[in-house]
């Protein structure tokens, strides 16, 4: 974190926010030793009755996904408020921006110095979480599509806080008060994402399973790693209906009445290959929304700032 | 090098103390021929008026003959002002003759007002 | 960009915050400052003073009307809060200045105002007032601005300091040639220090000029009333049979008066008693 190489408003900007800095550091380091710590503990007791290492491993791990879910919702509030609100709400602005840097060098050097320490500490935050992940990959709670582990184990992260990121600087600006634009900015943030998360399992067509119809809930050929959407019944002209539609009417799951034409069951599923292409297109929404926010708040930055 | 001091309640315009301040300065002698007057730069430092009202004062003196400016090295003495005052005939004189306003019952108001007043009739219309 | 000769100029400029019905803080202003010269941006609390000078240093988009300034490498400005970054130490915050004016940046300037009176390890939030504001005026002379905007400088310092900066300030215009606005509502800090000035009341421009040629312009009379035709009364007051008025005179004045050329602060007295509020600030 040496700010001898750095010039100008970057300079100016490491130096403010040093301390930030060296938490974040301190943040990344101590997350990455306390798991090397954790999976030595857990390898150490492994197969043993007294396998307390895998346990708290599991706590462990928990947690971080909760507190990665929280990370952009952080950086977004950081950005708003201590970045961007508190300089035009404290007035420090006016000394900036009568230096010979134009409004957009220093709203931008702000942003690109965030983002340079943002970026690499989110992507060594994924490495952590991903080096705890390998010993309870796929059990229970800790499967790839469960939300907090699917976030926290991919580039979505990364699409995420750059978006937050880009809110923060719209919403600081327009906000103008350093508490209010945090809140805000965490909100919106976090129902952004909460949307964005929602069409998740959308934004890649599903695979189709076909089967008779007394497997139960079995689904044959549906790798028991996938993440199961939607399913019901199949009708020979290949309609779909509800799963209790048969049920409905004859009070048994297996026998239907002749006019439904059903002649099996349908699953909808993504099989954990499809972990990496959702994963890359979710972060290209991220990262395309980012753009938006960025775009909006340098025009609102020039609309005030001659 | 001569020092200004400037009094801002005495009602005299700042450009003219500067004047009459140069002025003394070359009568009691503390200032010569080729001396460098201290620039606007450094007069304006110690004193916080403004430099025009300097480079006002300096181009009255030099108008009078009393200095002159030297482009890029600054502004120098030309020329003295009157003799010493403490040996001058005239000095004499008016010793001579305030001594004997005294004897006539005249106390210093009356001496000053006279004064003035001769040396208004006698200088009329010359400023500073 | 200005004219030649010119540091700042506006033309019918006028600005309200929050929309036109929510009145006006500066309205139909219109100056031409000539470079090198040092103004006194003069007038009332709520005159419009800060508005006018954060105008001139491009934080503020006017409402209608134009203001020509130089463009931001070329000026400075220091606001009436004086802001700082608070958690900078005292060199931090002149390296910023370094850092934010490359190419520009005159450390000796910068170090000449801060005369060794504060430990650079300071932090600016451990400051006082005046402390602050020559760390701001550091800044703005270490920036070796065409045009230095300061708004209210010396409010927050000691005779001594007051008298030290105001020195180092006219050092710096003799030197360079620096136009230099400097706004205050209490006239005898800038008096002496200016030569040219800008009353600003109730958002409009009462005076605009020279020092010397408005006061030169000016006469202040006493004498038996009279009519004043066709001289420009600014302010009169009768006592009894005798008349004492402020005039702006056209032509030689004639009549039974004793005439007297006004002192600075005269003429702003006049003005500001007898100038209606206006718009209101």
């Amino acid at each position: 974190m040496s700010t001898l190489t750095l010039k100008g408003p970057y300079w100016v900007t490491v130096r403010q926010y040093r301390r930030t800095l060296w938490l974040v550091a301190g943040g990344v380091l101590l997350s990455l030793v306390s798991m090397v710590w954790l999976r030595y503990w857990d390898g150490q007791t492994v197969g043993t009755n007294q396998d307390n290492g895998h346990a708290v491993l599991r706590v462990a791990m928990d947690w971080a996904a909760t507190a990665m879910m929280v990370l952009p919702l952080l950086v977004g509030a950081f950005v708003a408020g201590p970045m961007v609100a508190r300089e035009l709400e404290s007035g420090t602005y006016k000394l900036a921006l009568t230096q010979s840097v134009s409004p957009a060098r220093w709203l931008g050097s702000k942003l690109l110095t965030a983002g340079a320490v943002i970026v690499p500490a989110t992507l060594a935050l994924i490495g952590v979480y991903r080096l705890g992940w390998g010993s309870v990959a796929g059990t229970w709670s800790f499967l790839w599509y469960a939300p907090d582990t699917y976030v926290s184990t991919g580039p979505v992260l990364v699409g995420q806080v750059l978006l937050a990121l880009g809110l923060g600087a719209l919403i600081g600006q327009l906000i103008r008060r350093t508490v209010t634009a945090m809140a805000l900015t965490g909100l919106v943030t976090g129902l952004a994402l909460l949307l964005v998360g929602q069409l998740r399992w959308s934004l890649m067509p599903v695979l189709t399973g076909t089967g008779p119809l007394n497997v139960g809930n079995l689904f044959p050929g549906v790798p028991a790693s996938s993440w199961q959407g939607g399913y019901g019944l199949l009708t020979a002209s290949g309609d779909h209906l509800p799963a209790e539609a048969c049920w409905n009417r004859t009070k048994e799951w297996d026998v239907c009445p002749a006019d439904l034409n059903v002649v099996g069951q349908y699953w909808e599923y993504h099989p954990s290959s499809h972990y990496w292409p959702i994963q890359l297109i979710e972060t290209g929404i991220y990262l395309a929304l980012a753009a938006l926010a960025l775009y909006a708040a340098f025009r609102v930055l020039r609309a005030r700032h001659p | 090098m001569v020092e200004y001091r400037i009094d801002r309640r005495s009602g005299v315009a700042t450009y003219l103390q500067i004047v009459q301040q140069t002025k003394q300065a070359l009568r009691m002698g503390l200032l010569e021929p080729g001396d460098r007057l201290p620039t606007a730069r450094e007069v304006v430092e110690s004193t916080a008026i403004n430099p025009n009202t300097v480079l006002k004062a300096y181009r009255e003196l030099e108008r009078e003959g009393l200095v002159e400016a030297r482009r890029g090295l600054g502004t120098f003495v030309r020329a003295t002002l009157g003799t010493g005052p403490a040996d001058s005939p005239l000095r004499g004189e008016l010793t001579d003759w305030a001594r004997r306003a005294r004897a006539a019952g005249l106390d210093r108001e009356d001496v000053s007002a006279l004064f003035t007043s001769v040396l208004k009739e006698h200088f009329e219309g010359d400023d500073a | 960009m200005t004219r030649d000769g010119i540091a700042l100029e506006a033309d019918l400029l006028g600005k309200t915050y929050g929309g036109r019905s929510r009145g006006w803080a500066l309205r139909g202003c219109g100056f031409a400052l000539p470079a090198g010269r040092v103004c006194a941006l003069v007038g009332p609390n709520g005159a419009g003073k800060s508005t006018l000078l954060a105008l001139a240093a491009g934080l503020l988009r006017p409402t209608e009307g134009t203001i020509q300034a130089p463009p931001r490498e070329h000026l400075a400005y220091v606001a009436q809060d004086k802001p700082l970054h608070p958690r900078l130490s005292v060199a931090d915050t002149l390296r910023m200045g370094r850092e934010l004016n490359p190419g520009r940046w005159d450390e000796t300037a910068a170090q000449r105002v801060m005369a060794d009176e504060l430990d650079p390890h300071t932090l600016v939030r451990d400051l006082s007032g005046g402390q602050r504001t020559r760390v701001a005026l550091a800044l703005a002379l270490g920036k070796r601005a065409e045009l230095l905007l300061l708004d209210e400088p010396m409010a927050d310092l000691d005779p001594l300091a007051r008298h030290q900066l105001m020195g180092l300030l006219m050092a710096d215009a003799a030197e360079h040639g620096t136009t230099v606005v400097l706004s205050s509502h209490i006239l005898t800090e800038l008096e002496g220090a200016c030569d040219h000035l800008l009353l600003l009341h109730g958002g409009k421009i009462r005076l605009d000029g020279a020092v010397d040629d408005l006061l030169a312009a000016h006469t202040l009379l006493r004498g038996p009333v009279a009519d004043l035709a066709p001289h420009t009364v600014v302010e009169s007051r009768t006592t009894g049979r005798q008349l004492t008025a402020l005039i702006r005179h056209e032509g030689p004045i004639e009549g039974p008066w004793d005439t007297q050329e006004p002192s600075l602060e005269d003429l702003l007295l006049a003005h500001l008693r007898t100038t209606p509020e206006g718009v209101p600030a």
